[in-house]
């Protein structure tokens, strides 16, 4: 079986046993939290708690009101209705400079007459911090993005990455319990941001903030979360950790966000199996299911994360119990370490396919080729449609 | 020849019109005898020394520096106050503000300059530095808002974000962050108005108090009633600061087109 982990290179820096670093974060907890902008509800009735010390992650496509939402919370937008409350504490109408915040934006947005030191000294500064202590805390900060050496020069005189580092050591200096971050690496390119993503996982570890990471992103999402909330038309479409959302997704908008994914649309059987159109029964889930006892038949969706699938060829015998369809390659992409083979099963669907590009052989296009997998790797999505009632 | 070279040899002539009349003054300046004549065959810096040396000049000069830095403070404060107001302000309402904050400029100086006498008549400021500062401060309005808005036109609205999520209040962001940003277009607004004031004569006429005249006042004066070509070196004292003054104000407000 492909390994899920191999495309995405990266691991997750945080074991399951993480000690939990409490002492700096703040619970934030919101409530019916609604926006909108003339006509148009940006964010609609989210409820959002998250735990002191989490890393919490705002996923969505673009326009989902992930930003709306931060605003929201760091206080530069009012809510329509709704609270937001730190501890406990109700501060949706306290101003962003009274909430105690940390904030990293897209573009950096470091004072450009400052230098370095005086930018990561300014909340220090706000908050009447001695100048002698002031400077060993900046320089503190400085250190832990490795710019201990530039701390004399203006933002300009910087590279992108060095920018956005020295707004992380500017919004962490103070200590926040609560961190925000509207797409940080969003700027900068792929090898910067695996680099600025460990220094993310390793400030959060050690500063112990509660953190809220607005991205769009997958990949971000799975490494660097505790927690995931993926967003679609300014509601939260499902709260789960990182392994949760890409095992078991509970809408196929979540499945295709996050991730590759091979929905399979047919319907319910009475025994619990997932007929497609042309007729062919497959098994999904773990044997027991729970889900097909009381149900009567109705459409019903399936996904198949492309790992999980294998190619065979016509002539081996496929295992008694696992699922197969037939199907002729359209397509094959090479990815390095895997490549995507696309076969045709008939009926206008595709079917996606990854698998180590190690295997030696490849998949020419229009050779006609048995795709099989496991019945537990199908996970059931709500029967009919998406909570919304739209079918995406 | 080009079109190009026709352009920039009438630009040469229009200049040389525009500034070789204002030149005239300083060979007069430097005329060794008692009238406003130019003198090529000797030379003498006798009317620079008698400008020193008299005091109604020296007091006139004092004057006019003293409406000028206040007037310009004056408008400095309310017209960078006036460009941030503007800069919340969209649409038609916009462009209503614009122009009357222009208006200065477009209605003519002696009309001004008539109409802020009779209003100050009532209110009893005619003839007073105060009320001359006044008039000075609201006519160099528009020197200042032009500047201080193109350069908030450029300023990062984000930064003003980040400072308050860091903990700044308003009055700090607005010393701390703003002002840094904006500070070469303010100098430059500053300096302009400045100028303007120091500058300045009709309204100065009707304005300035009769014991104390500002130095265009006493030049229009000399001029008017005396051949006495100390005026011609206060002209060319006048016409080098002004110059001075004028460039160091340009140059201020392109370095903050640049660093916008
Ligand atoms: N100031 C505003 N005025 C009008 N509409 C706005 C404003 N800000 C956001 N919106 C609208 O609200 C919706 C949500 O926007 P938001 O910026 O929160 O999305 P987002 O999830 O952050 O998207 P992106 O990934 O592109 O940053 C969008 O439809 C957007 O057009
Ligand atoms: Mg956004």
């Amino acid at each position: 079986m492909a390994d899920q982990t191999s495309l995405k290179s990266r691991t997750r820096w945080r074991t399951a046993t993480r000690p939990q670093t409490s002492h700096g974060g703040v619970e934030l907890r919101l409530t019916g939290l609604t926006r909108s902008f003339g006509s148009a509800i940006a964010v609609d009735n989210v409820d959002l708690t998250v735990k002191p010390g989490e890393f919490m992650t705002l996923l969505g496509p673009s326009g989902s009101g992930k930003t709306t939402t931060l605003n929201m919370i760091a206080g530069f937008l009012a809510p329509d209705s709704g609270r937001i409350m730190f501890d406990g504490r109700d501060v949706s109408s306290l101003p962003a400079n009274r909430r105690n915040i940390g904030m990293v934006f897209q573009n950096y947005a470091l004072f450009p007459t400052m230098s370095v030191r005086d930018n990561v000294g300014y909340p220090l500064r706000q908050r009447r911090v001695k100048a002698s202590q002031r400077r060993s805390q900046v320089d503190a900060a400085l250190e832990m993005v490795e710019l201990g050496h530039l701390w004399d020069r203006r933002p300009a005189e910087l590279s992108g990455g060095q920018q956005q580092r020295v707004a992380l050591a500017r919004a962490i200096v103070h200590r926040p319990p609560l961190l925000l971050m509207d797409e940080p690496l969003g700027a900068l390119d792929r090898r910067l941001r695996d680099s600025l993503q460990s220094e993310i996982a390793a400030i959060h570890r050690h500063v112990g903030s509660t953190v809220i990471y607005v991205t769009h992103d997958q990949d971000e999402a799975l490494c660097l979360s505790d927690r995931i909330a993926v967003f679609r038309d300014g509601r939260i479409e499902q709260l789960s950790s990182p392994s949760d959302m890409y095992e078991q997704p509970e809408t196929s908008f979540v499945a295709s966000f996050l991730g590759d994914s091979n929905i399979l649309v047919g319907t319910f059987t009475r025994d619990g199996n997932l007929r497609l159109p042309d007729g062919t029964e497959v098994r999904c889930g773990p044997a027991d299911a729970g889900r097909g006892d009381a149900a009567v038949a109705g459409p019903a969706t399936v996904v198949v994360r492309p790992e999980r699938m294998r190619l065979t060829e016509l002539e081996a015998t496929p295992r008694s119990g696992t699922n197969c369809l037939v199907g002729v390659v359209i397509e094959e992409r090479y990815l390095g370490a895997t490549r995507m083979v696309a076969l045709d099963v008939g009926g206008d669907r595709r079917i996606v396919v990854r698998e180590n590009s190690g295997a030696g052989q490849t998949r020419p296009i229009g050779s006609r080729l048995r795709v099989c997998w496991e019945p537990a790797d199908g996970v059931w999505i709500d029967r009919g449609a998406d909570r919304h009632g739209e079918s995406s | 020849m080009t079109d190009r070279a026709f352009l920039k040899l009438t630009g040469l002539l229009i200049g040389l019109w525009l500034v070789l009349p204002t030149l005239v003054i300083v060979p007069v300046s430097l005329n060794p005898r008692r009238s406003l004549a130019v003198s090529w065959s000797d030379w003498s810096l006798q009317w620079f020394q008698r400008f020193f040396d008299d005091p109604r000049w020296l007091d006139a000069l004092t004057t006019s520096v003293v409406v000028a830095v206040q007037a310009s403070v004056l408008a400095t404060v309310l017209g960078t106050m006036a460009a941030f107001a503007l800069e919340r302000v969209t649409g038609k309402f916009r462009r209503v503000l614009d122009a009357s904050i222009a208006t200065p400029i477009v209605i003519p100086v002696i009309l001004l300059g008539i109409g802020i006498y009779f209003a100050f008549l009532r209110w009893g400021l005619a003839g007073t530095t105060q009320g001359l500062v006044l008039a000075h401060a609201v006519t160099a309005l528009p020197l200042v808002v032009h500047p201080v808005s193109a350069a908030l036109s450029r300023y990062d609205r984000s930064l003003d974000r980040a400072a308050s999520s860091l903990g700044a209040g308003a009055v700090a962001r607005f010393y701390q962050v703003t002002l840094p940003m904006i500070a070469p277009g303010v100098l430059a607004g500053a300096l302009f108005a400045f100028i303007w004031s120091f500058d300045e004569v009709v309204m100065a006429i009707f304005l300035s108090s009769p014991r104390q005249p500002t130095l265009p006042v006493l030049m229009f004066n000399s001029v008017t009633q005396s051949v006495d070509p100390t005026v011609a070196a206060a002209s060319v004292l006048v016409l080098a600061s002004s110059t001075v003054v004028v460039l160091l104000a340009m140059a201020l407000s392109r370095k903050g087109a640049r660093s916008g």
